[in-house]
């Protein structure tokens, strides 16, 4: 594919600054490899697939993107994502199945009944069903964190129990086969833990000391409680339309899904 | 009218709702105010830097990605994703990306340039004469000459850190020296305008505190909230101290071939481009 292929699948965006996708489908699958499927879609972080990505690429797992089409998907960054599945090419059975935020995409997700269908149909098999961010909202949309204790970014983690799902606060949450973990950067705390579960402690700590994931924020300002009110409510009052938008997405969802 | 370019940008993440996200790296002088509030925005929240990322073959796509992430968030700079050509690069993990600019098209003034780490794709482009010459090119007159992770290598080998402090993967960190490089111990290393970051996820750290370089602290803080970076890694493994004595030394005997091979480039290399 040549540079203006991209120009033309992308429309608008005039100074696309690149292209990403994963590893080939084509090899030869592996029965010892964990199967991860992840979900893409357009206005997905970046960062929150790259992130466990780089825990999971170490497992040597057999990772899929997965969307609708191959056709590029745009994150947050401009940065562009191809799947290697479509939905009715990813296996029916993965071990671990997974949705990354952004909120806006996450609110257009939840209302397209296609990915919800696909969510609902794998997420019922998955030996895992995770998410990062946003995500944890597409999957209670999709009816898969009813009755379990789950987490989303800090914004808009309390839409959650309209959608039948226990808000818990910490960065990573664990339920039965549930993983839903904060905003953004919580990615990786999310894939040493989830590593540890398809292997052991010690190859968590492994791969942990290999990203020299020994994080040292130059700021304190991470969470609500440690930045404080100002910032948080400043954050709050510039995503006002697009939090109101999710929370009439899930109100819709709980009508749907007769909580 | 809302355009798809738009809807694009208000669905990242909320981060262009809260006013601080330039969508795309390299369009935010022309931010919709429908997404962009700018009332609300104080001028010097503003800037228009130039900021350029290496890829190569092989290159760890989290050491870019998680930098980028935090740098993306400054409204009106612009990212440029370098490499030799503009076929797309594969990454280690296996995430492909294309480039957007060469060598050639790459602004010759930079803000910033950052070079990420990676295994053997880092090795073979410590032997690059091209990817040698634009950093030379590119750092001597880089108002912030950068990497994470193996990236300091790729710096070393083109000149960049003869008589400075740096840093790099906590397991390659040994072989600095041959570059002139001062070893020095920290997450992020700043030296004038060198700043080295240690392994991987070191860029995130680092991203985030050139930000409040770039602009202010409370704008950093911003970015740090809606990115939820407040990490809490379930166990206390990330640093060789730290990590349970027999997991060290596995990981650390991973690098001997690795740290060989990286001197034996270097001391071919180096004194090509110590001195110009």
């Amino acid at each position: 594919m040549n540079r203006r292929d991209f120009g033309i699948a992308l429309g608008s965006l005039p100074f696309l600054a690149s292209v990403v996708q994963a590893v080939s489908a084509a090899e030869p699958a592996e029965t010892l490899k964990p199967k991860i499927g992840r979900l893409v879609y357009p206005g997905m972080i970046l960062q929150d697939l790259v992130g466990p990505q780089t825990v999971f690429s170490i497992l040597q797992a057999d990772v899929r993107l997965v969307w609708k089409d191959k056709s590029p998907v745009v994150t947050d960054v401009g940065i562009s994502l191809l799947a290697n599945d479509t939905f009715d090419t990813c296996p029916a059975d993965l071990d671990v199945l997974f949705v990354p935020g952004g909120l806006g995409g996450s609110i257009a997700c939840m209302k397209d009944a296609e990915v919800i269908g696909f969510l609902a149909s794998r997420g019922a098999r998955a030996r895992y069903v995770t998410s990062v961010c946003t995500g944890s909202l597409v999957l209670a949309a999709a009816g898969l964190l009813k009755g379990y204790q789950a987490r989303s970014h800090w914004y808009v983690r309390e839409l959650l129990p309209l959608m039948g799902a226990t808000l818990k606060t910490e960065r990573v949450v664990e339920d039965r086969n549930r993983l839903t973990a904060g905003g953004v950067t919580s990615g990786i705390d999310f894939g040493l833990t989830l590593a540890a579960r398809l292997s052991s402690d010690d190859t968590a700590k492994r791969i942990q000391l290999l990203i020299e994931y020994d994080p040292k924020p130059p700021f304190a300002a991470g969470s609500p409680q440690s930045a404080g009110p100002a910032l948080t409510e400043q954050i709050l009052q510039r995503g006002a339309l697009l939090i109101a938008s999710a929370r009439k997405e899930a109100e819709m969802a709980r009508e749907r899904l007769g909580i | 009218m809302i355009s798809k370019r738009d809807l694009l940008r208000a669905s990242a993440a909320g981060l262009a709702a809260a006013g601080l996200k330039a969508a795309s790296a390299t369009e935010s002088t022309q931010d919709s105010p429908a997404v962009h509030d700018m009332s609300q925005v104080p001028a010097s929240w503003m800037g228009k830097e130039q900021i350029a990322f290496l890829i190569y073959p092989g290159f760890t796509a989290l050491d870019m990605v998680g930098a980028h992430a935090m740098l993306a968030g400054l409204m009106g700079s612009t990212i440029h994703i370098v490499a030799r050509s503009r076929d797309i690069v594969k990454s280690e993990n296996g995430l492909q990306f294309l480039p957007s600019a060469t060598f050639d098209e790459c602004p010759r003034d930079l803000d910033v340039i950052c070079v990420p780490g990676g295994a053997d794709g880092t090795l073979a482009a410590m032997q690059d004469d091209n990817t040698l010459r634009f950093l030379k090119d590119r750092g001597s007159r880089a108002r912030f000459v950068t990497s994470v992770c193996t990236g300091s290598l790729v710096l070393g080998a083109a000149g960049l850190l003869t008589g400075y402090k740096a840093t790099s993967h906590w397991a390659t960190a040994p072989v600095l020296p041959l570059f002139g490089a001062i070893v020095t111990e920290g997450r992020v290393v700043r030296d004038r305008n060198r700043i080295t970051a240690g392994g991987v996820t070191a860029g995130i750290d680092f991203g985030l505190s050139l930000v409040g370089q770039l602009r202010d602290r409370q704008y950093a803080e911003c970015l740090q909230l809606i990115q939820e970076y407040a990490p809490q890694p379930p166990y206390d493994a990330g640093e060789p101290e730290k990590a349970p004595p027999e997991v060290t030394k596995m990981t650390r005997d991973m690098f001997v071939d690795y740290n060989k091979r990286a001197e034996e480039i270097g001391r071919d290399v180096y004194p090509k481009y110590r001195d110009g």
